[in-house]
């Protein structure tokens, strides 16, 4: 059969020699006319005929399913003629009836309705008399759909032979469509009789009775039924026909039916109506054929999510070192690799013991709903120790994509993630999409592989403190040696005022052994800065009462004195007790330090660098050191091998900065800058090639170029920006633009307090001096004896004594800010304050121009 | 496969593998696991096409996912509709089962047949209607064999027969399940039996819009039936030689030729006798008369000279093809019974075996099972029988209705025809047979009646009926294979074997050269071998007037096809050219009516086929110009 798709196939066009009968379809079964014509085949593009693909005969064309006989429109015809001139030819040289009649029956056959107009006039003339000739005629025309054209033949072969049964049948018929239903049933009394079935076809009765029926007489009709049942039991299993009968039936109020019950076929369901029978697609039929499908399919569906559920997917993320083995009850061991390892284990709960690297058992279980398995995307990850990191990406596909949203997994040994559309395993770049409008979500899962510093910071950038908390104390109970998460978690929890929590923390790891310095430090600022000195003095008496001689202890135990000849007793307890213990060096040099004896300061501060060179906090106080000496060739070189080392450590590149500023060296200190933005962006591609503006600022603020940096900190609106931008100000003297910037409930920063108040007082402008200088002396009175005599010194009126000053334990850079506003304050003594203000006046960050300013000789 | 081509392919393996016994056995051995292996050919392939879409729907289950429903549904569907095609059920045997309690003494004789035979054993063992004994293989996995073995036991046959001669039928039944016989061997006739059954049912035609993959197998059923079957054809009748000489050994050769002789003798008289005129009654009784099968054994017990003429037809017969068993003459040379012996035989015979093995061996069972038997036998027949009886009435009918019609008394050919067709159907033919022979007084040629005749009379050996039946095979070449039975039995009785073989390479001639012929006459193309008219000249002068009488024909040339079939008859072929548009391109529709007239009006001594040298009939023309005085007309 032709078909075509798009209007591209083959396609009948042309129709001769058309002609139509009713008839029966031999596909679908429906009476219709069917039409036989002469055509043509041909391949078509938009239904545009281009190729001819041969003339072809159509037989019997239903009009209602399309479906036809087709053949070789030269065979058909070569067969036609031949056929047909030779049952001619048979009939000439014996002009028999029965040749006569199969020639008639290949003239229609092929459907030549002239020829066989013309043959049927002669032989109906040659066999007047012949009963079989002219029944046979009408049964022919009957079957060609001429029914009326039949009656005057069967009417002749009646008259002729009345016995005859098919003229008795034909023309009954023919009283049937005329109505004459009486006459018809004498005319069929024959196929009444019992056993008649035997002999005949009982079509004619069955139409008799379907036409009482429509006359509605139903008594005759349901007699004939009845024998149609009993000649023909198999018709009572027919639908149709049980209608026909129920239909008398329910007419006549019988109680009794001529039917038996109907036996159940499978088969029937699914046969196409007889002809003449409405479609019997019942509802009933469309059950069971949607119940077939739906069972296939629930069948498919079944094997498919239990082979789902069979086949889980367990990612043991590992990230400890050392070799590691999983075992699970029932299996084999794993032997895991570092990173993600896939297991194929079906749903269910699990009991998994981690042997090697840890020694641990999980229980957990892989579970989903049935219809989870087909439309969730689950994934259960492993994590040994609850060593790694785990991140969830979820990206969202669009014509105007966002940024990718980031969740962090840390701390479990196992857990249970919905929606995973790619687990560890990347995202794509690109997705397709049916529309503008439309949007994708992807959600990947993988294994952070950055240092917990860094997702500590971007945490806290993201203003989840809770959890950059919770982050730095799990990596703090994993490794306690971490000092950079440690200083960052402390100064975290203290800035978001959640010291019970820091404290409670630190505490618990006092205990630990080797004993961890820093975070024994961070204890103690915590602690002192709370001014619960008895607790924590009673804490270190207690480990010292434990461990009497150790250097560290003892060093701590001096940090924590506020009598400073006892802290100077256990920092030298503690170098005498360990001399390879850098602390107490470095807590003795800070004291030197703090009272501007740089020289003493200087060897010991060597050693503690040379002992511990990675300690922030040594190296700053020993640039410190070198800056007040004028030693700038060792710092330089120290950091420059260090920024030899690691090219992007930001501290080292900031140290350097300063001693190439303190040195004069400009151009040196440019180049660098450039180089260092060239380095990043060879690293970074996405960065704008220059260094970050914090390091710029802190360059321009040490090299002293302050319209340059107010210029950078206008551009910068971070928060470092705002700061760099305050200072330069002030150290401009654009007093009140500054003072819109920051007010005193800003800034708790002693050293940057004064710094303000001392360039208000240059101005002139004691108020606001005294403004800015007041949250310090407030601050003051609550620390240590040596902060209240700093207090007391900026409130009081009388000059103070130079030596007193010198005995001040503060930090350098304090003490240098207090004197200078000391010296504008008295200037009776302005000039022995200000040389011990520019003497301790060492570190490159502010105030340190302002105190230089403020501190320089009168010309 | 023909029957003659089956003939020649079984003598092909008497004469070639089939000398070796053994090399037979392992080539039947070989064609049955062919067989197997293509009855599983649609499994193998289902399954393979299913894991075609399984695995990888498996393998790759969240991408692939419809792969594995769609395999998954192939595989049920498949699987169902093999299950469907190979699970055949075949009903079990029916008849009245005998127990070891009722009828102790034949299952002593069965068991002791067993045991000498070393056979299997039997599921159940029945006695049945028929005047035979077989064992019956119901084989519960289909063509996968696993049989029961049924023994069934007709009771006109045990009471036909002496104890002994009995126990040599039964010995003979044993030995197809013997193991002193090679097991394969055993194994193959019980094979080619079960198969028998079962390739007959998937021959079956299936109901048109099934779904079902028997088409498939039927193809492959018709190659291999035949080539396996006639394998196992020859081994199956060396094993009947085999079963018949071990039956002899047992029982004695005496009594073995009296069973083979009285069993064939009995058969005959019931096919050709007993039954038919039972079936006689069916006009006057709505119901089978009570007591057929006392009747039946009081027939068998008063056989004599009366029917000495039956006795003797069965030595006529001749062995073929269409049974495995060998004729009665073989059988009795194969257990070494000599022609003198055989004279011997048939005196024996025509005493009646007093008592009967029936008597003997079922005892006081055999009233009850006797009325067992006749319930079954009446259970089955009665639709049947009623159905005939209901027809009777109608034919009866319509015969009264046709003695009263004046055409019939006129001597009307097609009413006497009418009559003799009721009467045919309603009695005798022999009642017929007057009214058959006076309508062919009036038309010798008529068809039926020389074929209803002609059946008669050779069914009733009358050799006259051949000349009727060949009449009537001139009228309609189509009723030729209908006569066959009717030569066949006929040559049958009267011992003309050579005859057979004749009749059997006339139908399979016959059955070459019908279709052959057919599409002969139906089709020409440019392959065909063309010849001269051979007109003569007034034929052709009527036929030129005709041409010239058409406004449009220019040109004509006449050939005929050469036909190998039927070359009496002739395939006249025109090509006419029509004058061309003063386009000069020709009109397709003005040539199609030119075409269309000539039909109409052209009158050949034969088939004509009338064209225009255009599309497909170009090649044929241009062959047709290249004939010798093929040009008849031309208007230029």
């Amino acid at each position: 059969m032709p078909s075509t798709v798009n209007g591209i196939g083959t396609h009948y066009y042309g129709k001769r020699n058309l002609h139509t009968r009713p008839g029966v379809c031999s596909s679908c079964r429906r009476a219709v006319n069917l039409s036989s014509y002469d055509t043509r085949l041909w391949f078509v593009i938009v239904f545009i005929p281009i190729i001819p693909l041969g003339r072809k005969r159509i037989t019997d064309d239903c009009p209602a399913c399309r479906r036809h006989y087709v053949a070789n429109w030269q065979k058909w015809e070569t067969a036609k003629q031949l056929e047909i001139s030779g049952a001619l030819e048979k009939y000439r040289s014996d002009p028999s009836p029965e040749n006569a009649l199969e020639a008639h029956r290949i003239l229609m056959v092929y459907r030549q309705t002239a020829a066989m107009a013309d043959f049927q006039k002669l032989i109906t003339e040659k066999f007047a008399d012949n009963a079989r000739v002219q029944a046979q005629l009408g049964v022919a025309l009957t079957a060609f759909g001429q029914p009326a054209e039949s009656e005057p033949f069967f009417a002749r072969a009646y008259a002729l032979r009345p016995d005859m049964p098919e003229a008795r049948i034909g023309v009954a018929e023919g009283h049937i469509r005329a109505g004459r239903l009486v006459e018809a049933r004498q005319l069929l009394d024959f196929l009444e009789k019992p056993g008649a079935g035997q002999l005949y076809s009982l079509g004619s009765l069955e139409r008799l009775a379907f036409a009482y029926q429509a006359n509605h007489q139903h008594t005759e009709a349901l007699a004939l039924f009845g024998r149609l049942v009993e000649e023909i039991p198999a018709v009572a299993q027919h639908s149709g026909f049980r209608k026909a009968v129920q239909k008398s039936e329910k007419a006549l109020g019988a109680k009794q039916s001529v039917l038996p019950k109907t036996k159940f076929s499978l088969r029937r369901l699914f046969q196409r109506p007889a002809a003449g029978q409405p479609a019997s697609f019942s509802f009933f039929t469309l059950l069971i054929i949607l119940g077939v499908i739906g069972v296939l399919v629930a069948a498919g569906l079944a094997i498919g999510n239990e082979y789902i559920r069979r086949h889980r997917t367990l990612f043991v993320v590992n990230a400890l070192s050392g070799k590691l083995q999983l075992n699970l009850p029932g299996r084999d061991p794993y032997n895991l690799t570092p990173g993600v390892n896939e297991i194929k284990l079906p749903e269910g709960h699990y009991h998994a013991t981690f042997q090697g690297a840890t020694q641990e058992s999980v229980d957990f279980d892989i579970r989903a709903t049935y219809f989870n398995r087909w439309f969730d995307h689950p994934a259960w990850a492993l994590n040994p120790g609850g060593a790694a990191i785990l991140v969830r990406v979820r990206a969202v596909y669009s014509e105007n994509p966002q940024p990718p949203g980031y969740d962090y997994f840390f701390g479990q040994s196992f857990q249970a993630f919905p929606a995973i559309t790619h687990p560890f395993t990347d995202l794509p770049e690109t997705v397709s999409l049916e529309s503008s409008g439309e949007t994708r979500t992807l959600t990947g899962l993988a294994l952070f592989q950055g240092e917990p510093l860094e997702l500590f910071y971007e945490l806290e950038s993201k203003r989840q403190h809770a959890e950059a908390l919770r982050l730095a104390e799990w990596r703090l109970a994993r490794h306690p040696d971490d000092t950079k998460i440690l200083i960052a978690y402390q100064r975290q929890a203290l800035t978001f005022v959640d010291e019970p929590r820091l404290e409670a923390f630190l505490r618990s790891g006092l205990t630990n052994r080797p004993i961890n310095i820093e975070w024994h430090r961070a204890y103690q600022d915590q602690m002192r800065s709370h001014t619960n000195h008895q607790q924590l003095a009673d804490d270190y008496n207690q480990l010292l009462q434990n461990d009497p001689e150790n250097s560290t202890l003892l060093y701590l135990k001096g940090r924590i004195c506020d009598d400073p000849v006892r802290s100077a007793e256990f920092f030298e307890r503690a170098r005498r007790a360990d001399t390879n213990n850098p602390y107490p060096l470095y807590a003795i040099a800070a004291n030197f330090s703090n009272h501007g004896d740089w020289q003493s300061a200087k060897p010991l501060l060597d050693r503690a660098v040379e002992l511990l060179p990675t300690n922030q906090d040594f190296c700053e106080q020993w640039k410190l050191v070198c800056f007040a000496l004028g030693e700038f060739q060792a710092p330089e070189t120290v950091f420059r091998k260090r920024l030899g080392q690691d090219p992007f450590d930001l501290s080292s590149v900031n140290s350097l900065c300063e001693i190439l500023s303190a040195q004069g060296k400009r151009s040196e200190a440019d180049q660098f800058m450039t180089n260092l933005g060239q380095s990043l962006r060879a690293r970074y591609p996405n960065s704008k090639g220059v260094a970050p503006a914090a390091i710029q600022e802190h360059y321009l603020y040490a090299l002293g170029d302050f319209t340059a940096l107010e210029k950078t900190a206008r551009l910068d609106k971070s928060a470092s920006g705002k700061i760099a931008l305050f200072y330069a100000l002030l150290e401009q003297n654009h007093l009140d633009e500054a003072a819109r910037i920051f007010s005193t409930t800003n800034i708790s920063d002693p050293a940057t307090l004064l710094g303000v108040s001392l360039a208000f007082r240059l101005a002139g402008r004691n108020s606001e001096a005294a403004q800015w200088q007041a949250p310090v002396i407030e601050d003051f009175r609550v620390s240590g004896a040596d902060c209240v005599r700093a207090a007391d010194l900026l409130n009081g009126t009388t000059p103070p004594a130079v030596a007193a000053l010198n005995n001040l334990d503060l930090s350098p850079s304090l003490k240098a800010v207090l004197l200078a506003n000391l010296a504008v304050l008295h200037p009776d003594v302005r000039d022995q304050i200000n040389a011990a203000a520019r003497r301790l006046n060492a570190g490159r960050v502010f105030p340190y121009h302002l105190i230089q300013r403020a501190t320089a000789p009168a010309p | 496969m023909n029957h003659e081509e089956f003939d020649q392919f079984v003598q092909q393996i008497e004469a070639g593998v089939g000398r070796n016994h053994e090399a037979l056995r392992r080539r039947v051995l070989q064609w049955a696991l062919l067989g197997y292996a293509g009855l599983l050919m649609p499994l193998a392939l289902v399954v393979t096409v299913s894991l075609a879409f399984i695995i990888p729907g498996i393998i790759w289950i969240s991408e692939a996912f419809p792969f594995l429903l769609i395999g998954v549904c192939f595989l049920v569907v498949g699987c169902w509709a093999v299950a469907n095609l190979l699970w055949i059920r075949l009903a079990a045997p029916e008849g009245r089962t005998v127990t070891r309690a009722e009828a102790p003494a034949l299952f002593a004789l069965i068991d002791e047949t067993r045991q000498r035979l070393r056979a299997a054993k039997f599921y159940r063992v029945l006695i049945v209607p028929d005047c035979n004994a077989a064992v019956s293989y119901s084989p519960r996995l289909g063509v996968f064999g696993w049989n029961r073995n049924y023994l069934m036991l007709g009771l006109p046959l045990m009471e036909g027969l002496s104890r002994d001669e009995f126990a040599f039928v039964l010995a003979h039944e044993c030995a197809h399940l013997s193991r002193q016989h090679h097991r394969s061997g055993q194994w193959v006739y019980r094979l080619r039996r079960s198969w028998e059954q079962v390739f007959a049912h998937l021959s079956q035609l299936h109901h048109s819009g099934v779904i079902s993959l028997r088409p498939f197998v039927q193809k492959f059923i018709n190659w291999f039936w035949p080539r396996f079957n006639a394998h196992a054809f020859v081994l199956s009748r060396a094993h009947e030689y085999q079963a018949d000489a071990t039956a002899a050994q047992l029982v004695g050769v005496p009594t073995a030729a009296t069973a083979l002789i009285r069993n064939d003798w009995h058969g005959r008289v019931l096919d050709e006798k007993f039954w038919p005129d039972l079936w006689q009654q069916v006009a006057d009784h709505p119901a089978a008369p009570e007591g057929v099968f006392l009747r039946l054994t009081q027939l068998l017990n008063s056989l004599g000279v009366g029917e000495i003429q039956r006795l003797e037809q069965g030595f006529r017969f001749s062995t073929t093809n269409s049974n495995t068993h060998p004729c009665l003459s073989e059988r009795l040379r194969g257990i070494g019974r000599n022609l003198d012996a055989q004279s011997a035989d048939r005196e024996t015979v025509l005493l009646p075996p007093q008592p009967n093995s029936a008597e003997v061996l079922l005892g006081p069972a055999l009233p009850a099972i006797r009325a067992d038997i006749e319930k079954l036998w009446r259970k089955k027949t009665e639709t049947n029988w009623s159905q005939q009886h209901r027809k009777a009435s109608v034919l009866q009918e319509r015969l009264g209705r046709l003695d009263q019609s004046p055409v019939v008394r006129q001597e009307d050919v097609d009413a006497m025809w009418d009559k003799a067709q009721a009467l045919l159907q309603l009695r005798t033919p022999e009642a017929a047979t007057p009214l058959l022979r006076q309508i062919l007084a009036l038309a010798p040629k008529n068809v039926n009646a020389n074929f209803h005749l002609g059946s008669f009379l050779l069914q009733s050996g009358d050799g006259e009926g051949e000349q009727y039946l060949e009449q009537a095979i001139a009228g309609n070449e189509e009723l030729f294979p209908r006569t066959v039975d009717c030569f066949q039995a006929y040559y049958q009785r009267t011992g003309q074997s050579g005859r057979i073989r004749e009749l059997y390479a006339r139908l399979d001639k016959y059955e070459k050269t019908i279709a052959a012929s057919r599409l002969e006459r139906s089709d020409v193309t440019a392959a065909d071998k063309l010849l001269p008219h051979e007109l003569s000249d007034a034929e052709l002068a009527t036929l030129c007037a005709v041409l010239a009488a058409d406004p449009d024909v220019m040109t004509a040339d006449l050939g005929r096809k050469e036909l190998r079939y039927f070359v009496e008859q002739k395939l006249y072929l025109l090509c006419i050219r029509i004058r061309p548009e003063w386009y000069l391109l020709t009109n397709t529709d003005r040539q199609q009516a030119a075409i269309n007239r000539l039909i109409q009006a052209v009158r050949l001594p034969g088939r004509v086929f009338i064209f225009a040298p255009s599309g497909a009939f170009r090649p044929i023309a241009r062959k047709l110009t290249r004939i010798p005085n093929a040009r008849i007309f031309s208007k230029r």
